[in-house]
């Protein structure tokens, strides 16, 4: 079976994707001072790579670099709120873009098994 | 524990658990140029000739031996830092100077050897007693001047040196230009925004020149922004382009004093390019000026629809101390 990134029509699909995605995040107070004073076009190539990995095409994400990336917004106060609200504006962006409820519960998954990481609860990373 | 030598001298600091090179060096009492401490202005850039560093998330604080000291922390046992040739620099001459506004001097350099830079981009100027301050390039390769627009800012070490003392003739350095707000359209025809708050205009004065030399035929939008129309500079320089010139189009924003001038309104200047350009799928935007501003403007265009693929924010981040 063809990975949910291949159905949604590979890397230019993504970068459609990530814009929808970056406009929720930045459109909602929960979340946008986290991109406060970032370079826009640098984090939007990473959103990119984030998108890849959550919708199972090519990735080289590790749960290290997961950990690494957002270590410095765990000093900024980042919580599992924010992650809830990373996930569910992942989630509403491919809604939006077609995808079917099965597909969007295997990408919430995925993302949930990288919680942890992402919260630095995983030892040693 | 981590110690840091500096190469050529006997002397070692012992770093501090989380300290940041630069906050190592100075408590060391090694005297290292600095600014605005958050990885953006690269005074503080500086060699590491042994040992290793951690710049975290912020790769681009390495470039192969180089190092942001504000940016990276000291591991292993030892870290040798090389500040003989840390950064290199080109000597340059002030050989023009007139006032733009009440608080916004044009100054322009001669170099005297060879520097290369894009307009738009940024670079160190060092002055007397240690005074080292990014600005951006405002003038044209071709114009064989480097010229600079700087704000008063109050109890500035630099800008009061050149408010104040500098004289025609007095010696500065630059440090290498960087950054990439700079002219970068995919292709002639995609239409720009460009957003300058305060001196911020002064990298868009440079990529407007740079559109318009390459033959650019796509909407050219510039806004000028400023808290009060006093402070508005080159407008009517910038309204007279636009006259010339079918495809490129100005207007100013200010908060007050705006009332009977030309091409000027009072109001938000994220709300006049709102307006100006409704539907901003497609445009290319670059924002430049106060951090606070860039900031909120890069988020709002965003938001109304700009890709944030195509976005060039250029924050003036003050100095902190």
């Amino acid at each position: 079976m063809t990975s949910l990134y291949e159905r949604l029509g590979g890397a230019d699909a993504i970068d459609a994707a990530v814009e929808e995605f970056y406009r929720r995040m930045l459109a909602d107070d929960h979340v946008n001072r986290f991109f406060d004073g970032i370079d826009m076009t640098k984090q939007a190539a990473k959103q990119k790579a984030f998108i890849t990995m959550a919708t199972g095409g090519p990735d080289n994400y590790t749960g290290l670099d997961m950990a690494r990336g957002h270590a410095h917004l765990l000093a900024m106060g980042m919580d599992d709120t924010h992650v809830d609200t990373v996930i569910k504006h992942l989630d509403g962006t491919l809604a939006d873009f077609g995808i079917a409820d099965d597909d969007r519960e295997t990408v919430r998954n995925k993302l949930e098994g990288l919680r942890d990481a992402v919260m630095g609860r995983i030892p040693g990373a | 524990m981590t110690r840091i030598r500096l190469r050529g001298r006997d002397d070692e600091i012992e770093a501090r658990a989380d300290e940041t090179l630069l906050d190592a060096l100075l408590r060391g009492g090694v005297s290292v140029d600095n600014s605005c401490r958050a990885g953006i202005c690269r005074s503080c850039e500086v060699r590491v000739s042994a040992g290793e560093v951690d710049a975290g998330t912020e790769a681009g604080a390495v470039r192969d031996d180089r190092v942001l000291a504000c940016s990276v922390k000291p591991c292993g046992d030892l870290v040798e830092v090389d500040l003989g040739d840390a950064v290199e620099r080109v000597s340059a001459r002030l050989v023009e100077r007139s006032q733009l506004a009440p608080t916004v001097l044009r100054l322009r350099f001669h170099p005297e050897g060879p520097f290369a830079f894009e307009p738009g981009q940024f670079a160190m100027l060092y002055g007397p007693g240690g005074r080292a301050r990014p600005y951006s390039i405002a003038s044209q390769p071709e114009d064989g001047f480097v010229e600079l627009h700087v704000r008063r800012v109050p109890e500035g070490l630099m800008s009061s040196w050149l408010f104040d003392v500098a004289e025609l003739g007095a010696e500065v350095s630059f440090g290498l230009p960087e950054g990439d707000c700079v002219y970068r359209a995919r292709n002639e025809d995609e239409p720009l925004l460009l957003v300058g708050i305060g001196t911020g205009l002064a990298p868009l004065w440079g990529i407007l020149h740079r559109a318009r030399a390459r033959g650019h035929r796509g909407t050219v939008i510039l806004v000028q922004g400023a808290a009060d129309a006093d402070r508005l500079y080159l407008h009517e320089e910038l309204r007279e382009l636009a006259s010339q010139w079918d495809a490129f189009s100005y207007r100013a924003a200010v908060l007050s004093g705006g009332a009977g001038r030309a091409d000027v309104v009072e109001k938000d200047v994220g709300e006049l390019a709102a307006e100006l350009v409704p539907e901003l799928r497609g445009w290319r935007a670059h924002i430049a000026g106060d951090p606070e501003m860039v900031k909120r403007l890069q988020r709002e265009l965003v938001v109304a629809g700009l890709s944030p693929f195509s976005v060039h924010a250029d924050a003036f981040v003050p100095a902190s101390t």
